[in-house]
């Protein structure tokens, strides 16, 4: 009934779009929360693992004989990390896989043909799967955090910009998820990609080492790079906040963010047609 | 008796193996791709930590060497354990599926026959890659070629028991899949790290549930420098890992052959 | 008087299902206080089978047809009564029984996919440890008899469905077992290739002397095959005898498709109830008590301009409802 009067007002369309990713993401979400037991162990290891590097670095700046490296005390790195943890841990299962499977199964035909973009599709099952392993993650790191390094001073402005940080960063790892994802139209596995893109994430994404602890020349090339962009640089504007820092970060991530969109885009179409030519 | 059963075993281990990379090999270019990925992928991952040391040289006496031949052990015995033993990592999948049906029709031991049906090809990267650094590790004599052999086999045993306990855990809990997982990828992780860092309860958290402890410092050390206690220690662990495993599978196979488990298609 | 191979007596099993809950709080309460649902699978079946007989044990859906063979095999231990397999018992000696019995499941090959059959025949000669002379001597004379000589170093994938079950069922032949369980093995073929197969099933019993336990979904197979059916529902044994009674006494009807050229206006003929119809097709189903094939053929033939006939038996579902209802008077 509301569906007939939604399509004869005009402006209701948008309404009914966002209903409509709405409720994709509310599935996406209802299928990753069920499982309560994953749930506890998921909490466990980011406990574990804000431990370890809790004892990590608190050793290690004590052996340096310095309380702050790179504008950071051992609080601001430990909440750094963690943040940044959470945020790149909250987007599994890759997205990329997914794709690939979609892909490699043919039931990309099925998704191609729908009524909704396919890209927002895959956006709205990015965010509904990542939103409540984020909200988990984020609210027992932070326990973890304050009990094991006490409290960092946090401004509203910190938070804010870090938030928006945060917003493009994500726009920018489903992109490039996306393009992993996407070249399953040309090959056979896209597992490699995936793995060097992890470990991109890895050494330039500041998931165990905070790029802020880099050596000089090698902190300038990591923030220029798209990995530090994702997540590491909202973790770090919101830990020490500084307003230059967050228009260099803003301006890098908006350069990759055209950039990826454009190779999806791009990639996409090309893979379609790819697709009809061949006979899927 | 006993031991002609166990080197039919072995002998059939290597025919599965031989025959799932043979397969795998149908897809060249995946094959390569895969094995030069992942030791790509190893690379950055040391790379990392090699930015780490520069800027914090000595981790209570833990050097860049040390993380180096850490990674040799790891690495090695990880692959160990996925090119002979990668059916482990589905082991709870399998289970949850019903799909030891399967291997329950053969004449053979379920848990090896689940065991050794995969291999994981990428493995051979980190195979690679591990025997390479280890040869970058330090002084090299005969007697640590040796060492790292014997020592890179029962870590590689006692890692193996570690996934077989967490996947099994299917048996009695219904979707342990993720868990095991999870609990793997933290051993995993964890193994990497400067080991003397770590103190307190974490310690012991490392000695116990995530054995991050026999699976890397105490293998290093001893590669390092042999001490027979450390030694039995290390057997010691892996005799109890192995009870362990051998138990929780068992009892849970009795389960499954009850059919009453918890998500399992029957 | 021939050797009993496998014998089961007043065999039960239960199911003890844990009702899951749905959403976060269901999860929660049910891991604390869990509820739990009794079915009994199978309940209360005894039956014996001697040696080379070829049997059809069928059933729908869910009635304990994969229950009861998974208990034979070993893979589940029963919760009531006894069983014996070649002098074995399937549950604890699951792994010495292994070695003389063999099964094909229609839906789960055995082949290795991407490799040519031949290596998985390497591979099984290894595992159930044949004698690597006999093993060769035995694949030749198999390979000959299936007709899989150029298929032998094909990749299975590369296979057509009806090579590749030839392949499996070689595959589960080479240990010369004693018993073969048989699931499904003419699923989704076309006509000529079940043909091809039942004839090797049916060569297989007579020649070797191998007991064949098969079920099938697909009557054809069981009326061509199996000199005697066990039918199973509920988990109860409501048939056992000669697959003839069952065609007899059960297949009442049979049902038949007519496509025509011209509108349909009229369609009677005694015996015949129309079950569907259209402006021009029109499916009948036949009591074949009251009247015979052929007669209807020849009244839609001299009736009407056929563009298209299929004729089909009822459907399993039905014989099996049709042997109850007669069973519960």
């Amino acid at each position: 009934m509301s569906e007939v009067k939604i399509l004869q007002n005009g402006s209701g369309l948008i309404w009914y779009k966002f209903l409509k990713y709405f409720e994709i993401a509310k599935v996406n979400y209802f299928n990753s929360a069920t499982y309560f037991v994953n749930l506890i162990s998921r909490s466990a290891m980011v406990v574990i693992r804000i431990w370890i590097f809790t004892q990590l670095y608190k050793v290690s700046y004590s052996i340096a004989g310095v309380s702050e490296i790179g504008g950071l005390t051992v609080a601001m790195v430990i909440w750094n990390l963690m943040m940044t943890q959470s945020f790149q841990t909250a987007t599994k299962p890759q997205l990329s896989k997914l794709i690939d499977e979609e892909v490699k199964s043919g039931t990309l035909a099925y998704s191609v043909n729908r009524p909704y973009s396919y890209i927002l599709f895959h956006f709205s099952g990015f965010v509904g799967r990542s939103v409540p392993n984020l909200l988990i993650n984020l609210f027992i790191g932070s326990l973890v955090a304050f009990v094991l390094v006490g409290p960092i001073g946090l401004s509203w402005e910190a938070l804010a910009f870090g938030v928006i940080l945060f917003f493009f960063g994500y726009i920018l790892d489903f992109f490039v998820s996306l393009i992993i994802g996407l070249t399953a139209f040309w090959v056979e596995d896209t597992s490699a990609f995936t793995w060097i893109y992890s470990k991109g994430q890895l050494v330039f994404g500041g998931l165990i080492l905070p790029i802020a602890l880099f050596p000089d020349y090698l902190q300038k090339i990591a923030e220029l790079l798209p990995f530090s962009q994702m997540y590491y640089s909202a973790a770090r504007l919101i830990v020490h906040f500084e307003l230059s820092l967050f228009l260099q970060y803003f301006a890098t991530q908006l350069v990759w963010i055209l950039f990826f969109g454009l190779v999806a885009y791009y990639l996409f179409n090309k893979g379609i047609k790819h697709v009809s030519v061949n006979g899927g | 008796m006993f031991l002609s059963t166990v080197v039919k075993y072995i002998s059939l281990t290597w025919e599965m193996t031989k025959l799932s990379i043979l397969s795998a090999m149908e897809y060249r270019v995946s094959f390569f791709v895969q094995v030069f990925g992942m030791f790509v992928n190893d690379i950055a991952f040391i790379v990392m930590w090699l930015i780490f040391f520069q800027k914090f040289p000595s981790i209570n006496g833990w050097q860049f060497q040390d993380t180096v031949m850490l990674f040799a052990l790891t690495t090695v015995n990880f692959a160990i354990v996925m090119i002979f033993a990668r059916g482990a990592f589905e082991l709870s999948r399998t289970i949850a599926r019903g799909e030891l049906d399967y291997y329950l029709s053969f004449p053979k031991n379920v848990l090896w026959h689940v065991l050794v049906s995969k291999t994981e090809i990428s493995a051979i990267g980190d195979l690679l890659f591990g025997l390479i650094i280890f040869f970058f590790s330090g002084n090299i004599s005969l007697e640590k070629i040796g060492l790292f052999v014997v020592i890179g086999i029962l870590t590689a045993l006692i890692f193996l028991n570690f996934i077989i306990i967490t996947q099994s855990i299917t048996f009695y809990v219904g979707n342990f899949e993720e868990a095991a997982e999870q609990m793997f990828h933290a051993l995993l992780g964890f193994a990497f790290y400067p080991q003397t860092a770590f103190y307190g309860a974490l310690k012991i958290v490392m000695l116990t549930i995530i054995p991050a402890f026999f699976i890397t410092t105490l293998p290093v050390q001893l590669i390092q420098k042999f001490n027979l206690q450390l030694f039995l220690i290390l057997i010691g662990f892996w005799i109890f890992t192995t009870i362990i495993a051998t138990v929780i599978f068992k009892r849970g196979l009795r389960r499954y052959e009850s059919g009453n488990l918890i998500n399992v298609k029957m | 008087m021939s050797k009993i191979v496998i014998e089961v007596k007043n065999l039960s099993k239960d199911f003890k299902i844990k009702q899951k809950s749905e959403g976060f709080f269901g999860g929660l309460s049910s891991a604390f206080n869990p509820q739990y649902k009794y079915v009994k699978a199978v309940d209360d079946i005894s039956f014996s089978v001697e040696e080379g007989e070829l049997l059809a044990f069928i059933g729908p859906n869910g009635a304990g047809k994969s229950t009861t063979i998974k208990m034979l095999t070993g893979i589940l231990f029963p919760t009531g009564g006894k069983m014996k397999v070649l002098d074995f018992n399937p549950s604890s000696d699951r792994q010495k029984l292994a070695y003389h019995i063999g099964s094909v499941f229609g839906q789960k090959p055995q082949l290795w996919y991407h490799l040519p059959p031949i290596d998985t025949y390497n591979l099984f000669s290894r595992i159930y440890e044949l004698n690597p002379k006999e093993y060769l001597e035995r694949l030749d004379f198999l390979v000959e008899q299936f007709e899989i000589k150029d298929l032998l170093k094909t990749s299975v994938r590369k296979l057509s469905l009806g090579q590749r079950m030839r392949c499996e069922i070689v595959a589960s032949l080479l240990h010369k077992p004693k018993i073969i369980f048989l699931d499904e093995p003419t699923i989704g073929l076309d006509v000529i290739a079940k043909q091809h197969i039942r004839e090797v099933i049916k060569y297989l019993n007579e020649k070797e002397k191998v007991t064949i336990f098969l079920t099938s979904h697909d009557a054809g197979d069981i009326e061509t095959l199996a000199k005697r059916t066990i039918v199973i529902n509920h988990g109860k044994m409501i048939f056992d005898d000669i697959t003839e009674k069952l065609k007899k006494n059960y297949i009442k009807t049979k049902v038949v498709e007519l496509v025509v050229e011209n509108p349909i206006k009229n369609f009677e003929f005694e015996g015949g109830k129309i079950v569907e119809r259209t402006k021009y097709s029109l499916k009948i189903e036949l009591d074949i008590a009251k009247n015979s094939i052929d007669k209807l053929l020849n009244y839609a033939m001299g009736n009407f301009v056929i563009k298209d006939i299929n004729i089909f038996d009822p459907p399993m579902e039905e014989i099996i409802a049709d042997i109850y209802r007669e069973q519960k008077i």
